[in-house]
């Protein structure tokens, strides 16, 4: 069953297939969302905030722990709360959460 | 320069020089004039099911990155930054965002492999931002059967034509309905001809896969009964023609038991042409009293009448070929029942004593297995051993037939124009494309 991800400040919505990342839905609904490693999980760039939904929220994976956790070390903290890779996250119903930068394609980069 | 020229030249079709399997000047010509001339396997198309997804196609020291476009379009490009040549994919995975990224400098081209980014821009001048320059550099791709293939020659004949006669004797088999049970691949040390033969004849079965042949010694085992033979095409490719009759291989052993037993062993030594599927089919049977000869239509009623209650797509029994076949240069398929083994062989790199030899065991799917399929990967299992039964007899002779080639005064292997037939073509094909007849 699609599950439905609402993005703010942007308030924009999108469908989640089961096992498909946040990321990956966003591209394929049309959404540009801030990355620079485009789906590797090294550059952190897509990192987001869960706002609500936290029991639809699939836990991260090894390769995701590590890199929150380099996120985290360099704001100087041991954990960031409810911060997540959108190109790892993975839902099992709706959820609400926070990126800025999240928005329309707007022109044809191809 | 012509091939005859040449030591490891086949001048007569029936003795194949050894040199050919371990030559360093023939591996290089094969990377240059056969790997970059002819239409070979790169991946099925359920391993990039969805646009953006990726996987890598390795041969000699070539990388190309095979892409899903979209819905009906797959491209292959060489697996390079136009930057600073960092291979862009490894191994398989998802371009997500559509966006193919380069892990260095962040270049990045579209699934198209247009330029869409390049960092920094106001650093480089404008002829090396040509949008042409910067385009990544594809190989041609053709798919048959759910299988995607690639030439790197941008003139090579189209797939359709080249393969016209193999495609349209292995269309009844159904391979385009079949789904991946299992992929495994073993690093052989041997040359990759070499490793490819054994499955390009069944001369060998009698001696080296006593489970086959039942224990029957010798000339008790009829090889003239398993197949009238072979059909061969221009271009390398071909397959075995059925048998004659129904008469069993084995001397004194009914047809009945000989099918039975035949059906037992390649599903305890493969696991991959016969199946627990057809294993249950057969159950049924053994228990009525079925009159001799009969056996083989009653198991295809049987199968039949299963498949239809599963909701298992059967093709009618293809009825032109024995069932195996080769696809000139380096995949071979040996079919059966709605099922299939096909093994691909590629050279490791430049080692013309090495290679990589894959195994897939395919099946058509019923209807209620059907949904959302993962990805096929391949499992790397080197140890002999830890193979079925039937693969692991075929292993251990590649292996000794190599440490034999090297041997002093064995010039030339000796060939069955009539058992081998498959190999001589083969064969022929290659010098072919090493010769520029090709």
């Amino acid at each position: 069953m699609t599950a439905r991800v609402r993005v703010e400040p942007a308030g924009v919505e999108f469908g989640v297939n089961p096992g498909d990342t946040v990321f990956r839905a966003a591209a394929e609904a049309g959404f540009t969302w801030p990355t620079v490693c485009f789906g590797g999980a090294r550059c952190t760039a897509c990192a987001l905030t869960v706002l609500s939904g936290h029991n639809r929220i699939n836990p991260p994976g090894r390769d995701e722990q590590i890199v929150l956790a380099q996120l985290a070390a360099r704001r100087r903290r041991t954990t960031l709360r409810d911060v997540r890779l959108a190109c790892r996250m993975t839902v099992s119903g709706d959820v609400v959460v926070e990126k800025k930068g999240v928005k329309p394609v707007e022109v044809d980069n191809g | 320069m012509p091939a005859a020229a040449q030591t490891w030249a086949i001048v007569d079709p029936k003795r194949v020089p050894t040199e050919r399997y371990f030559s360093t000047e023939l591996a290089m010509l094969e990377k240059d004039r056969l790997w970059t001339r002819t239409w070979q396997f790169a991946c099925r198309l359920d391993e990039i099911p969805r646009p953006g997804d990726f996987t890598e196609y390795e041969i000699a020291d070539q990388s190309i990155l095979i892409v899903r476009v979209d819905d009906s379009t797959v491209k292959a490009y060489f697996n390079a930054c136009r930057h600073r040549a960092t291979a862009l994919g490894e191994g398989a995975g998802t371009f997500y965002g559509g966006q193919i990224v380069c892990p260095y400098h962040g270049w990045r081209w579209n699934l198209e492999g247009k330029s869409t980014y390049v960092y920094a821009r106001q650093g480089f001048t404008p002829a090396c931002l040509d949008p042409e320059l910067l385009r990544l550099r594809e190989c041609r791709v053709g798919i048959l059967f759910g299988l995607v293939f690639v030439n790197m020659n941008p003139d090579a004949t189209p797939l359709e034509i080249e393969f016209a006669e193999i495609a349209e004797t292995l269309a009844p088999i159904g391979f385009d309905r079949m789904s991946v049970r299992w992929w495994r691949s073993i690093k052989l040390p041997a040359n990759w001809k070499m490793a490819q033969e054994a499955f390009l004849e069944a001369y060998h079965v009698m001696q080296a896969h006593p489970s086959l042949s039942m224990g029957a010694a010798d000339d008790d085992y009829d090889l003239d009964a398993m197949s009238a033979g072979f059909e061969t095409f221009a271009g390398g490719h071909s397959h075995a023609l059925p048998a004659p009759g129904m008469d069993s291989p084995v001397k004194g052993m009914s047809f009945n038991d000989y099918f039975l037993q035949f059906n037992n062993a390649l599903y305890v030594g493969t696991d991959a042409y016969t199946t627990a599927r057809e294993m249950f089919v057969q159950q049924g049977l053994i228990e009525r009293d079925i009159a001799e000869g009969e056996l083989p239509l009653a198991f295809f009623g049987a199968l039949y009448e299963y498949a239809q209650g599963a909701g298992i797509p059967l093709p009618p029994p293809a009825t032109n070929t024995a069932g195996f076949a080769h696809v000139f240069p380096n995949l071979t398929f040996l079919p059966a029942y709605g099922n299939s083994i096909a093994y691909r062989v590629r050279p490791d790199a430049n080692d013309p004593e090495s290679c990589i030899f894959e195994v897939w065991a395919l099946q058509i799917p019923g209807t209620e297995e059907e949904g959302e399929a993962e990805r096929p990967t391949c499992e790397r299992l080197d140890d002999i051993d830890q193979w079925p039964q039937i693969f692991a007899e075929d292993f251990r002779n590649i292996v000794r037939q190599q440490k034999g080639v090297r041997t002093h005064g064995l010039d030339d292997l000796i060939m069955s124009e009539k058992y081998e037939a498959m190999i001589v073509n083969s064969h022929a094909t290659v010098d072919e494309y090493l010769s520029g007849n090709r």
